[in-house]
């Protein structure tokens, strides 16, 4: 199998990985991946757990560009992230993977002076037929504003079949939909609804197909679907104020099941759910100050 | 595991009326005489049979993108798989088959896991396909980047300072990763 043919090719002097390359190749010519067809970079992703996703972001400039093409597509059909935080520690948080029930450490940026407003007060909704961008926000008394970013237009949708609703309501971004989820899980209540716009009144929505809700206390909601990670379809991923367990209902609010982020020593901690997609690096937040 | 069965299908194809044979000729000249059922899982073969009228039993098919290492080693698949579909055409032995599975690809280096993947690709193997870029995933979990790298052979072409921005991003992902 070896001729000299190869052997010019070996002399070819590769730093990083001279160590490793009599381990690796060993008979049959080098052959590059950089540019692998982007559908069996693809095929290689999906199995992925979202770490060693990651990796491939690093690798070298064109894996860079299919990463974050299809980045939005693999955190769709893989499990969220829970992230917590000790009231105590101030420099370092945690990541969990739910799916793979692996723990991670991270330093948290420097936040003195800098005041965490939330982030799922209002929605932004592009819509592709119109090329506009529209913010959807919830008001304290189930009404729904729509602001235009184009022509700074802000209004009040005039909705049929409004339902009662108390504050534990928040919007969350489906695939196809805008959804307003209605969770009361002290009392085992919850009702999901959309806006039929075309219609202007309130739906209820009682099948999400794989997707499954995921709730924070009081900030980080998202849904995503459930079958790539077998999470439970129709359901909504719950993490209380200050508890280590991470509670599932059905869509009408009945407690399904509930397993645990973490160990329960360490008291008064922060959790929420990180949508590592959704989240901005340093580089996309400018500081307007 | 494997001998027994390449010797089992080799029997039973001589036992049976004469099995017809599809040649397929590999990137450095070679041959190969395939049974007809193994070949035809080879999607490119398929259609160029089912697509072109003017080829006859003696035609050689050339496909210029596979070695012939790869072929040794994508026929062995197939012909394994074929030998579970003619024993159980209902469902496949479940067990059997993750066990062979299990076997055949311990002895594939990285190197050959690579060309075999890029051959089933080129083949359009799905089943195959699937379960290499499978193997391909768990033979990279957990380790690092410039793991990544010497696997998959792909150079680093980031400038310093591009380097030392992606350290930051994700930092968290990156600390504990396995002994390479």
């Amino acid at each position: 199998m070896i001729n000299s043919g190869t052997k010019t090719d070996e002399d070819e002097p590769q730093k990083q990985c001279r160590k490793r390359r009599k381990k690796i190749c060993n008979d049959v010519s080098h052959r590059g991946w950089a540019d692998l067809p982007v559908e069996l970079l693809v095929t290689i992703y999906s199995t992925l757990t979202i770490v060693d996703f990651l990796k491939f972001g690093k690798v070298c400039s064109s894996w860079r560009l299919s990463f974050s093409i299809f980045k939005q597509n693999f955190m769709n059909v893989h499990a969220p992230l829970v992230m917590y935080i000790s009231s105590r520690a101030k420099k370092s948080c945690h990541v969990y993977d739910i799916s793979t029930r692996v723990k991670y450490e991270t330093k948290l940026p420097t936040c003195v002076g800098k005041k965490f407003l939330g982030s799922d007060f209002a929605l932004m909704v592009l819509s592709k037929t119109h090329e506009t961008i529209r913010v959807y926000a919830l008001t304290n008394n189930s009404r729904i504003g729509v602001f235009n970013l184009r022509t700074r237009r802000f209004w009040f949708l005039t909705l049929e079949g409004t339902p009662w609703l108390t504050t534990f309501v928040r919007l969350v971004a489906s695939k196809k939909q805008l959804l307003i989820v209605h969770f009361l899980p002290t009392i085992s209540r919850a009702k999901v609804y959309t806006i039929d716009l075309e219609r202007l009144k309130w739906v209820e929505v009682e099948d999400l197909g794989d997707e499954a809700l995921f709730l924070g206390a009081w900030m980080s909601s998202n849904s995503g679907s459930t079958t790539n990670w077998r999470g439970l379809r129709n359901c909504v991923y719950h993490l209380p104020f200050g508890s280590n367990m991470c509670n599932i209902y059905n869509l009408n609010g009945e407690f399904r099941g509930r397993f645990q982020i973490c160990e329960p020593d360490m008291t008064h901690k922060i959790y929420c759910w990180y949508f590592l997609h959704q989240a901005y690096s340093p580089d996309n937040i400018s500081d307007e100050n | 595991m494997s001998s027994s069965i390449a010797s089992s299908s080799s029997s039973s194809s001589s036992s049976s009326k004469k099995e017809k044979k599809i040649s397929l000729k590999t990137s450095d000249g070679e041959v190969f005489e395939v049974e007809e059922p193994v070949a035809m899982q080879l999607e490119i073969v398929r259609s160029f049979f089912a697509d072109n009228e003017d080829v006859t039993e003696q035609t050689v098919m050339p496909l210029p993108n596979v070695s012939t290492a790869a072929m040794h080693g994508i026929l062995e698949y197939c012909r394994a798989h074929e030998e579970f579909r003619r024993r159980m055409p209902e469902a496949a032995p479940e067990e059997e088959v993750r066990a062979f599975e299990a076997g055949y690809v311990d002895r594939k280096s990285n190197e050959e896991l690579k060309e075999m993947i890029l051959a089933a690709n080129y083949l359009n193997i799905s089943k195959l396909l699937d379960f290499l870029t499978g193997v391909a995933a768990k033979r990279i979990e957990n380790k690092s980047v410039e793991y990544v790298r010497a696997f998959f052979g792909v150079e680093n072409d980031f400038t310093p300072e591009e380097e030392a921005n992606l350290r930051r991003e994700y930092e968290w992902a990156f600390e504990g990763v396995d002994e390479d």
